[in-house]
């Protein structure tokens, strides 16, 4: 809760920035992509920049398109209009370029029932001019014990984290994971996080699809929302969520009662009510209100008892922009 | 050389994956050993003079199976599910997936033709005319040519059932018509001239020659000639007609190209006879 708190003052006084802000140059370039199957149109003019060391967020919900435009960057699928470079080459000209600098976790990866996790990767990496570090892999996967366990006795958050690892077989240039955490039960999902938390880490260029909205939020530097073949918002979580024009409500308990009236007053605060002892001040700009909010606190010698702040989220500005909940 | 290592791993890797499979394993070994027992001991009798007369059929009918069933049926299932399509990220061509495969096939196939020749010796007392090597050399183009055709079957067919149901299309004309569930003269003429393109009746005839006439290779560039026309022809075929996902739709111009090579080689074969 209060972390929360120090968190929005201290982001306010700072100009807002990432990594990816310094002009980083682009390792992904998609340009007004457009994909038909018959008479579906399953992206529709996408255009979006991926740029080096950050991780990119292609958030949607399912059927959104953002397979298509992955598998379509990938060299996988060809496409109907637009444009792609992916690190200066074009995966319908040149997709085995592409291939070899890129890793990609499909959404199911599957392989040979038998074939033992330490034998994939050493398979795989033959594949390439230059591989990674078999142990290294392991330990960044967190597959150290199951080196030598068979594709088919590994649960689904292992064989998930094993496709991450195969697709850092070519120490890549750029990293795809399709929708790594689908159909994960929640701790194989926060495995996983950590895992994409250390590539972050490590610099690694990412494109990460999901129709989590917490996966985006947590991990991504930008992301793009993307809705019936198209980009309907992008920027960082924080510029999305700030397009949102819902308001942050911020919740207090005092020790002894105060004046609705007066908190109404507090500078940047636009509605308050009151149930059973607590108050919910609304307001869109959070951090100033609730910095007025202890000013009056102080002055007036209120004594507080809980505070916490809860900001608009990515999923209100996907309700906003679509009128509906990302998993309908 | 860094492909070729890659090749070379591909290649030890499936061949112990297929070891690894002990149900597989246990069938591709029965099978062979059902049938030998079946045709030497029951149809032949255990005489060891129509047990060798039956051997060369016996071994074709061996290769065709491992050719059709063991690379037609598994290559589709693999593509089912989805095991190409994670080989189709690294930047590696059906070249590899199809050239890999026959390379870790061909020794399981080729040791359970053996275990069938040397059962027959041991067994029913077989003296087999021919050498080692014109043997064996006619088992490898023969198993070669069928593999082959697997593959052509893997990229003709959309599913493994579909795959399956090609293969039995495919498997009992080559038996019956092709010399070797029992020797083509005693087919009518008509129907002689058409089996003469199945490439079962050059495997047959060649191991024939060798193993009961004694004829050395020389001999036999003919129908080793024939095989090996007719792998080359089925391989171009099949890496022409190749897929990596199951949703992938055969483009029609490919189909058109195939179909071409397949009418011309066919057409050939027919008119080179008569």
């Amino acid at each position: 809760m209060t972390t929360d708190l120090i968190d929005s003052i201290e982001t306010e006084k700072r100009p807002v920035t990432t990594v990816a802000d310094y002009e980083a140059p682009a390792q992904v370039i998609v340009r007004n992509l457009t994909k038909r199957y018959g008479d579906l149109t399953a992206v529709a003019g996408v255009s979006f920049n991926v740029r080096r060391g950050e991780v990119f967020g292609l958030l949607g919900p399912n059927g959104a398109g953002k397979t298509t435009t992955v598998e379509i960057v990938e060299g996988l699928r060809s496409r109907d209009g637009g444009e792609v470079a992916v690190c200066g080459f074009d995966p319908a000209e040149n997709v085995n370029e592409v291939k070899k600098r890129i890793g990609v976790a499909l959404q199911a990866t599957a392989l040979p029932d038998k074939i033992e996790v330490r034998e994939a990767l050493a398979l795989f990496a033959g594949f390439y001019p230059r591989g990674a570090d078999i142990d290294r892999l392991l330990r960044t996967v967190s597959l150290e014990e199951k080196a030598k366990s068979r594709f088919d006795t590994l649960s689904g958050g292992q064989q998930q984290r094993l496709a991450v690892a195969l697709a850092l077989v070519n120490d890549p240039e750029v990293v795809i994971l399709d929708e790594p955490t689908t159909g994960l039960d929640a701790q194989a999902r926060r495995e996983l996080h950590d895992v994409i938390e250390r590539l972050k880490r490590e610099s690694k260029t990412v494109i990460l699809t999901t129709h989590y909205i917490e996966e985006a939020e947590r991990l991504c530097d930008r992301a793009a929302i993307i809705d019936h073949g198209r980009v309907i918002a992008a920027g960082t979580p924080r510029e999305l969520t700030a397009a949102s024009r819902k308001q942050s409500r911020i919740e207090l308990r005092t020790a002894e009662p105060v004046e609705l009236s007066q908190l109404r007053l507090i500078p940047f605060v636009e509605s308050v009510t009151e149930t059973g002892g607590a108050y919910a001040l609304r307001s869109s700009d959070a951090p100033r209100a609730l910095i007025e909010l202890v000013k009056w606190m102080e002055a007036e010698r209120h004594e507080l008892l809980d505070l916490h702040i809860t900001r608009p989220t990515l999923e209100d500005t996907f309700i906003e922009l679509t009128g509906r909940r990302i998993r309908e | 050389m860094n492909m070729l290592n890659a090749w070379v791993n591909n290649t030890l890797t499936g061949l112990k994956l297929t070891f690894r499979d002990r149900q597989a394993i246990f069938w591709t070994y029965a099978f062979p050993l059902f049938f030998l027992f079946l045709f030497a001991g029951v149809f032949a009798r255990g005489r060891a003079e129509i047990v060798l007369t039956m051997l060369p059929g016996l071994l074709c009918i061996s290769a065709m199976s491992a050719g059709l069933w063991g690379i037609g049926v598994t290559l589709p299932a693999m593509r089912e599910r989805g095991v190409l399509r994670r080989y189709r990220l690294a930047p590696i061509g059906p070249g590899m997936i199809i050239t890999s495969a026959i390379a870790s096939n061909l020794p399981v196939s080729l040791s359970t033709l053996l275990m069938q020749i040397a059962l027959a010796k041991i067994v029913y007392g077989i003296e087999i005319a021919g050498g080692v090597f014109a043997t064996l050399i006619t088992l490898v183009v023969g198993a070669l040519a069928f593999f082959s055709l697997g593959f052509v079957v893997a990229s003709l067919a959309d599913n493994v059932k579909s795959a399956t149901i090609l293969c039995n299309l495919l498997f009992f004309p080559l038996m019956f018509l092709g010399g070797a569930a029992f020797p083509m003269q005693f087919l009518p003429p008509k129907l002689q001239d058409l089996a003469r393109v199945l490439p079962s009746n050059y495997m047959v005839d060649g191991l024939y020659r060798v193993m009961k006439e004694g004829a050395g290779l020389a001999a036999n560039l003919k129908n080793l000639g024939v095989l090996l026309l007719s792998c080359l022809v089925s391989l171009v075929i099949a890496a022409k007609l190749f897929r990596w996902e199951a949703s992938e739709k055969m483009p029609l111009k490919r189909k058109a190209w195939a179909t071409l090579i397949a009418v011309i080689f066919v057409g050939a074969a027919l008119f080179v006879k008569r």
